[in-house]
């Protein structure tokens, strides 16, 4: 059989997107589905057709079903949510060792105090936190400990409070779960909860703070978050700009971002229908990001260096001190600390996919 | 001689070469597709065609079903005494990839092939 050079499909979805969402014709519409139908062909052995897939299901709600229907060959990737949920605290390393340094640093952060308060933003079902107190019990100093938990959704809530409860731990443990957005709390009881308690206080936030719409609400939050004067302030997120409002950088940005992620997804070692099931999970993302219209889009991550902007005009500044214990990450990625953002970077290859940030108070910095 | 002619393709027959040549520009919609397609099928019943070209360059992309259909009459077009096809290579980067999709529904013989442009394509196909 003759063949010739066949174009990725990267330089073809580019092209989608170029004419999305403002001029979709019939013309567009049989791209779409000339893609689809290439992806569709071969997708469970190749991310990048799989990621592309996921491109195209985020935007055929705006344009109109056509012959193919993605769902019937998406579907057979659907992995139950608990063995999801496994895989990714367990296995995937941007979750698993973000985890661990975050929590291995706020023990450095600790020492030897016998009482803390810890604020937990987007406490999820409570995966974090768990792990942290484990590592926790084996300080011989500390005798209480304050676990402000914050999420918005009960069910999560439930289930990280259920956890935590299980926790063998050995010091006074009170948990406090605050169901509520972090930008809707009640900053002033918060700092009464503080007051009550009197340890140090240590913040962290893991994936939450991109939740928060508006840059309004992004920097008030930060500067009620200093108010309350904590030891540490460390923040988890996605170093990529989907706050984008032009759709084509978002596109870009977005693609660069996932194709990274399902390159390490590739190398996790488990079973081909995991990990597309994997891939799937972050095509919720990806709607979001792509599919989703800008009043309503929750996916708004932000690169580092923008968080440690707010950051600074907020009254904090980044400290270059996390724990190196868990920096053996395997799968080729590298921790890099960036100078210029004052951000560690889990990179890789040429791209820095999640940032942690280590921040404390600027004692020079004057408050409202 | 001009053999059928719409705003998507024109074909042309040159009756020295034996050489049939559609030259498509821009979208087709699904309706015009088939009948340029059935138009050549036709006139290759009827006529001693012996090359055949493609000229893809300026062709938008067609969709799955399209492809597939003109996959579907080339056992025709060799019944019918085509010897040799060329194709030559579109601009667009999903006409490529409709095109790609054609030749692995068939498994294109070595008889048929592709080009960037078409004096490489006709030099080819007149060595058959």
């Amino acid at each position: 059989m003759q063949t010739f050079p066949v174009p990725t499909v990267y330089e073809a979805l580019n092209l989608v997107m170029k004419n999305f969402p403002d001029n979709i014709s019939q013309e567009t519409r049989v791209e779409v589905e000339t893609l689809l139908d290439h992806c569709l062909d071969g997708l469970s052995a190749c991310s990048e057709k799989f990621l592309t897939t996921l491109f195209i299901k985020a935007i055929r709600k705006h344009i109109g079903p056509s012959g193919t229907d993605e769902h019937i060959y998406l579907k057979k990737f659907e992995v139950p949510q608990i063995e999801l949920f496994n895989l990714l605290i367990e296995q995937f390393p941007f979750v698993k060792k973000c985890h661990e340094i975050i929590n291995d640093t706020i023990l450095e952060v600790v020492g030897d105090a016998s009482n803390i308060v810890i604020i937990d933003i987007g406490t999820g079902m409570g995966v974090q936190m768990n792990s942290l107190l484990k590592k926790l019990s084996a300080s011989k100093t500390l005798r209480r400990v304050t676990l402000i938990g914050i999420e918005p959704f009960s069910e999560a809530l439930d289930h990280a409070q259920s956890v935590i409860s299980k926790v063998s731990c050995s010091f006074a443990l009170n948990f406090i779960p605050v169901r509520s957005f972090i930008e809707e709390v009640d900053f002033e009881w918060i700092g009464v909860m503080i007051q009550r308690s009197g340890g140090d206080l240590v913040i962290n936030e893991s994936l939450a703070l991109h939740h928060i719409k508006q840059q309004t609400d992004r920097h008030r939050v930060i500067k009620k978050l200093r108010g309350l004067n904590p030891k540490a302030f460390f923040l988890t997120e996605p170093n990529v700009d989907h706050y984008e409002p032009d759709f084509q950088r978002r596109f870009q940005n977005c693609y660069q971002h996932f194709y990274h992620v399902f390159q390490v997804i590739d190398q996790l070692p488990v079973d081909e229908v995991k990990r597309n099931g994997l891939k799937l999970f972050f095509g919720r993302e990806i709607d979001d990001i792509i599919g989703g219209n800008e009043m309503d889009r929750v996916e708004k991550h932000e690169p580092a260096f923008r968080w440690i902007e707010k950051l600074l005009v907020n009254g904090f500044k980044p400290l270059n001190r996390f724990s190196k214990g868990a920096f053996n990450l395997g799968y080729g990625i590298k921790p890099e600390f960036d100078d210029f953002s004052g951000s560690l970077g889990l990179r890789f290859k040429n791209e820095t996919v999640i940032s942690l940030i280590h921040a404390v108070c600027d004692d020079e910095f004057l408050l409202d | 001689m001009e053999i059928y002619s719409s705003p998507v393709v024109r074909i042309e027959f040159d009756t020295t070469k034996k050489l049939l040549l559609q030259k498509w520009i821009g979208f087709a919609s699904s309706v015009q597709f088939r009948e340029a397609i059935d138009k050549t099928v036709e006139f290759v019943k009827g006529n001693q065609v012996k090359y055949m070209m493609s000229d893809t360059t300026e062709q938008k992309p067609v969709g799955p079903e399209e492809s597939k259909y003109a996959a579907s009459v080339m056992p025709q077009l060799f019944g019918g005494g085509v010897k040799a096809m060329a194709f030559v290579m579109p601009k667009n980067v999903i006409t490529k990839l409709a095109l790609s999709s054609f030749a692995k529904e068939k498994g294109m013989p070595d008889n048929v092939q592709y080009f960037d442009n078409v004096a490489e394509a006709e030099t080819w196909l007149l060595k058959h």
